[in-house]
């Protein structure tokens, strides 16, 4: 698919339904957290399908973040040099919360 | 960035009150934006007092009643008076519509009348409009077939059900109600084209007859033009013909789904 506006469209609607169960799967983990001490947290996240969920959660949430903030900017920003640069600036913050939260979760399974 | 706040000078004053001369004892109140290029003033919201017992049902008929009997000067648009130029689109009671076919008794209390929302006024309760009819004008909203010579030489059928796609479309009288409810047509109206448009858009996409569908997918599928549109739904809601904008623009999405490779 050439056109950038429909695949952005498209990736948009995936990600929000494909984020329901993960979401859903977030939200029971972080119930059976509360009572929960430091150890009891770490143990909970030590296994690989909490790691891969929590993987695919966090990809998942940083590109529907970063395509709903962009929309955001679009539809009320209208000055194309502060366009450009608050989109870098949430490529970047929907990049690396993603990224230190997976590593974060390699180092709890290592 | 987005003005959120209005202009000084286009702050809504207080404006003149008419009492009514009649000593009619069914009196309704009609608030109307007022508004004259040449005086330099801010718009005010004049009152009129009305007696409903000698007007029409509609709020149209109390306008024309003002203008004839009370103030000359109240200036709006009107043609038809049965729902189908879309002359006298206009907000009424905080909700776009035709005057001609909103009846005065189906709104409580004072009668507010407002020039359609977000777009220059040229006076009092007429907008200027040329913004959506060159967008309009930009969907090339005509039969486009790849041989000339056919149109006008022999009729071009269309099946019974490639016709009923077209109901719900037709209809539209290009008011202009939907598009200046829209908030993003508010915040976007150079760029995005607005639910009136694109639902014409989609009427001759749609169109059986027409031969042009690739090109006028190709020239709505853009990420302001068409993708502004954030399913809000004031369209809907506000269409006087009770059409559903909303929901052929979320058909034109779909359709570029199913023609992504060719666009």
């Amino acid at each position: 698919m050439k056109n950038h506006a429909l695949n952005k469209w498209i990736i948009q609607r995936i990600s929000a339904v494909v984020l329901i169960p993960l979401l859903l799967f977030f939200l029971y983990s972080l119930v059976n957290l509360v009572n929960q001490d430091y150890t009891g947290a770490l143990d909970a996240f030590d296994n690989y399908l909490s790691i891969i969920v929590f993987t695919l959660f966090l990809i998942f949430s940083g590109l529907h973040l970063k395509l709903g903030l962009n929309e955001i900017i679009e539809d009320y920003i209208q000055d194309e040099s502060i366009k450009a640069t608050l989109n870098k600036v949430i490529i970047l913050y929907a990049a690396v919360l993603p990224i230190v939260g997976i590593i974060s979760l390699i180092t709890i399974i290592l | 960035m987005v003005q959120f706040a209005l202009p000084k000078d286009s702050k809504v004053i207080e404006g003149k009150f008419f009492k009514d001369k009649t000593n009619g004892k069914n009196l309704r109140k009609v608030k109307i934006y007022r508004w004259d290029p040449e005086t330099k003033q801010n718009p005010r919201l004049d009152t009129y007092e009305v007696n409903m017992d000698e007007c029409g049902p509609m709020v149209l008929d109390v306008l024309i009643k003002i203008k004839n009997e009370i103030d000359t000067t109240l200036t709006f648009r009107r043609s038809c008076r049965e729902g189908v130029c879309g002359s006298c689109a206009m907000n009424i009671d905080g909700v776009n519509g035709l005057a001609c076919t909103k009846s005065a008794l189906d709104i409580k209390d004072e009668i507010k009348v407002y020039p359609l929302p977000h777009m220059p006024v040229i006076k009092d309760l007429v907008p200027n409009l040329n913004q959506l009819y060159k967008q309009y004008q930009s969907i090339e909203p005509w039969l486009q077939v790849e041989k000339k010579s056919e149109v006008g030489d022999k009729e071009i059928y269309q099946s019974k059900q490639d016709r009923e796609k077209l109901d719900g479309l037709y209809e539209c009288i290009m008011c202009a109600c939907c598009s200046t409810s829209c908030p993003s047509y508010w915040w976007n109206g150079e760029k995005y084209l607005g639910p009136a448009v694109l639902l014409q858009a989609y009427r001759w996409i749609i169109d059986s007859r027409d031969e042009e569908r690739v090109k006028r997918l190709k020239k709505v599928a853009d990420e302001l033009k068409l993708f502004r549109c954030h399913t809000i739904m004031n369209c809907t809601n506000s269409c006087p013909k009770g059409l559903n904008p909303a929901k052929a623009i979320g058909s034109i999405k779909k359709m570029l789904v199913q023609h992504s490779k060719d666009l």
